[in-house]
């Protein structure tokens, strides 16, 4: 199902400065209802709340890493199915194999532009 | 604070390494063995392993102590002088909080720009319908009507500019990426160095330990007198608190390795 302009994004990430950098990104690509949060203990709460059509996550983050959320989510049967983007600086082939078999969607190695996150978006939303 | 032309200096670790004692000791054990003395000769191996803890001991002190001091010279100066005598200094943990702060400020303006734009666009926007509402609804002359197109061309170029501006501006956004993953990197290089200098320091009070306990290692227990059994005991005792040791800061440290002689 294609992306929605009015999709409910969440963007997680422990710096503020990322967290505005994606949220201008996305707005600049016409998505303007985007939350944010500073860590996956905060995200899981708003997640299972919130109604969220897609999660853009970073990895590390100090109480509870990308991939613990994800793991999170995937558990969860009311969120289980949300497409999850992990947006980080963990380039290792362990790791990205590890995302895949906890079920991500997509990923992308910072550094990023508009571009590479307008392919992913498409790329999960076909 | 280094500057890029200064080096850091790394202590010559062979000038602690002490020979003239392997010379003698060898030499000595060699007559030893010639002359079929194996109490004396074993005395001497015992020596010679002596001399080689130490000299282990001192190169890895001095290893240690120049790590500390390398770590101590990343300290970046403020420029805040909080009194004549005292100067404040702070580490790599400051570079990483003014780049933060550096690209939360660059976002915040951004932003704001964002939304001046933004207005701009509006007005613009504005600016064309009540053009386009009064020449819908008064007759005008030729020369008010080029005026009035004349304005709505440059509208129109003010929406070009506009989208020039935002695009700028979007850029300037993407360039603060750098922050994420310098704060990243730095972070992980400080832990590492972190965790090379406390296995050092904790190899440092090992080896001064087993240096101490060595010391006894000819004896038996029934030839040492009293204060030499203490000593013992004190310094096993030290060797096995290593383990529970608490985290030591800078400071700590610096006074650890001072009194162990580096």
């Amino acid at each position: 199902m294609p992306a929605s302009l009015d999709m409910k994004i969440l963007v997680v990430d422990d710096h503020e400065s990322m967290r505005k950098i994606e949220k201008q990104i996305l707005n600049d690509l016409g998505y303007k209802n985007v939350d944010m949060a500073d860590d996956g203990t905060t995200a899981l709460p708003m997640l299972q709340k919130g109604n969220y059509d897609f999660v853009i996550s970073d990895w590390n983050m100090p109480q509870m890493e990308g991939i613990e959320l994800l793991k999170a989510i995937r558990a969860d049967d009311r969120i289980s199915k949300t497409p999850v983007l992990l947006v980080t600086a963990e380039s290792k082939k362990e790791k990205i194999i590890e995302a895949a078999q906890a079920g991500v969607n997509d990923y992308v190695v910072k550094p990023f532009n508009a571009e590479i996150l307008s392919e992913k978006i498409s790329r999960i939303f076909p | 604070m280094q500057n890029s032309d200064e080096t850091i200096e790394i202590p010559q670790l062979m000038d602690s390494i002490k020979l003239d004692g392997f010379k003698e000791k060898t030499d000595q054990l060699l007559a030893d063995l010639q002359n079929n003395n194996i109490e004396e000769a074993i005395k001497c191996i015992n020596e010679l392993n002596d001399l080689n803890g130490q000299n282990f001991y001192s190169v890895i002190g001095k290893l240690t102590r120049g790590l500390h001091d390398a770590i101590s010279d990343l300290s970046i100066p403020t420029s805040d002088i909080e009194s004549e005598n005292n100067r404040t200094r702070s580490d790599l943990n400051y570079v990483i909080s003014l780049t933060e702060d550096a690209a939360k400020k660059t976002l915040a303006l951004t932003e704001k720009a964002r939304e001046e734009t933004q207005q701009v666009v509006q007005n613009g926007s504005e600016q064309q319908d009540l053009i386009k509402s009064f020449l819908a609804e008064n007759s005008v002359d030729d020369n008010t009507r080029a005026l009035l197109d004349k304005l709505s061309d440059l509208c129109d170029s003010n929406d070009s500019t506009i989208a020039t501006l935002n695009s700028g501006i979007t850029e300037i956004v993407m360039a603060q990426n750098f922050q994420d993953l310098a704060s990243q990197s730095l972070t992980k290089a400080l832990n590492i160095i972190k965790q090379v200098e406390n296995s050092l320091i904790s190899l440092t009070q090992y080896a001064n330990l087993l240096t101490k306990i060595s010391q006894f290692s000819a004896k038996n227990a029934d030839e040492m007198n009293l204060e030499e059994s203490e000593q013992l005991k004190d310094n096993i005792d030290k060797f096995n608190d290593l383990n529970a040791q608490e985290h030591l800061d800078q400071d700590d440290v610096d006074n650890l390795l001072s009194s162990l002689g580096f």
